[in-house]
């Protein structure tokens, strides 16, 4: 992570300066693809999230009036685009890459392959049970940290269906484990 | 609190330490007497460290943030990329606004699909009604003929007398 993104390095991204904004991307793109890669489980639709995220927020730093935090406003576009994703992945058996990706680098299998191994852990076997909307929950809760509060904010649903949703997933979790 | 309860809360309360200072204490006192509720606590706290230790994949490729910067710095002139940024930029500033008038259209469309047997109903019951009618007056009219000849309808009687 780099230096702390404070309302001054805000309002020189949203004039345009490009240092600023970049700042701004190494503080967040971590978290992003973190939060991406549990939702969508694919390392390649983890990273279209995060460009879909970082030009979401470069389009909209202009109407970014501070009224919420910057990071609960990230944790926001980049739950819906990670739906996003999840919904044209259900309609398109492939994914449009942007320009710059070569599909043919061989560091790419490298880095799949350790991903994959990653990706196949019990955890996200667990994972994997949950329906989207839980497993955004669950994720911003026991992943990220954030309150109930703070979860009805950043998803903007009210707080009792956080509550709802965080408990439906944790029952889940338990069934498949065998544990209820 | 029966066991039920507080299994509720801690799956959700208790485990996310949302629960107030007083459930936490009624909480703990029932897990202190409660064997199948410490063992359910054990189950949640499992889980949940198991999910905690899927620990991100650190930063995303370099390339990621190239792709980023090139879009900034080059913005497609196409229609198609400008139709997607407007509808991409209208859906995430509009959504409430679109979720209201979705509820209010399906609202409309509700009433208009209860409200439309009751008109086919009315309909129907005036047309049968003009009907019913017609036939009186083709009646009255067959009769006035047949008893134009007598005194029981003069010169000058207006059908709707009749009626």
């Amino acid at each position: 992570m780099g230096p702390d993104i404070d309302d001054e390095m805000i309002g020189r991204a949203r004039e345009g300066d490009m240092a600023a904004f970049e700042a701004i991307y190494r503080y967040y793109a971590g978290m992003v693809y973190r939060v991406a890669l549990k939702m969508v489980m694919r390392s390649q639709d983890a990273e279209e999230v995060v460009q879909l995220v970082f030009l979401a927020v470069h389009r909209g730093l202009a109407g970014f009036g501070g009224d919420a935090a910057l990071r609960t406003w990230i944790y926001r576009i980049t739950i819906n685009c990670s739906l996003n994703v999840l919904k044209k992945r259900k309609t398109f058996r492939e994914v449009a890459w942007e320009e710059g990706f070569d599909p043919e680098d061989p560091r790419q299998d490298a880095r799949a392959a350790v991903e994959n191994e990653a990706l196949q852990s019990k955890a996200t076997a667990l994972l994997a049970e949950l329906n989207p909307d839980q497993k955004a929950c669950l994720l911003l809760r026991a992943q990220e940290g954030l309150s109930y509060d703070e979860i009805a904010r950043t998803l903007n649903i009210n707080i009792n269906t956080v509550r709802t949703r965080i408990k439906r997933a944790r029952e889940v979790l338990l069934r498949k484990k065998g544990l209820l | 609190m029966k066991c039920q309860q507080i299994q509720d809360r801690l799956l959700t309360d208790l485990a996310d330490a949302e629960l107030s200072v007083t459930d936490k204490l009624v909480v703990d006192e029932h897990l202190a007497g409660c064997s199948v509720c410490r063992a359910f606590l054990a189950s949640v706290q499992e889980v949940d460290a198991q999910i905690a230790a899927v620990d991100g994949s650190g930063m995303p490729p370099e390339r990621v943030w190239e792709n980023i910067r090139y879009k900034i710095e080059h913005p497609s002139h196409s229609f198609r990329e400008k139709a997607r940024n407007w509808l991409d930029g209208l859906w995430l500033n509009f959504r409430p606004a679109f979720a209201s008038t979705g509820m209010v259209f399906a609202a409309l469309l509700g009433v208009i699909v209860l409200a439309s047997p009751v008109l086919v109903q009315k309909e129907r019951a005036l047309a049968k009604a003009d009907h019913e009618m017609l036939l009186q007056l083709a009646y009255v009219g067959d009769e006035g003929i047949s008893l134009s000849g007598t005194d029981r309808i003069g010169e000058g009687t207006f059908v709707e007398d009749l009626l």
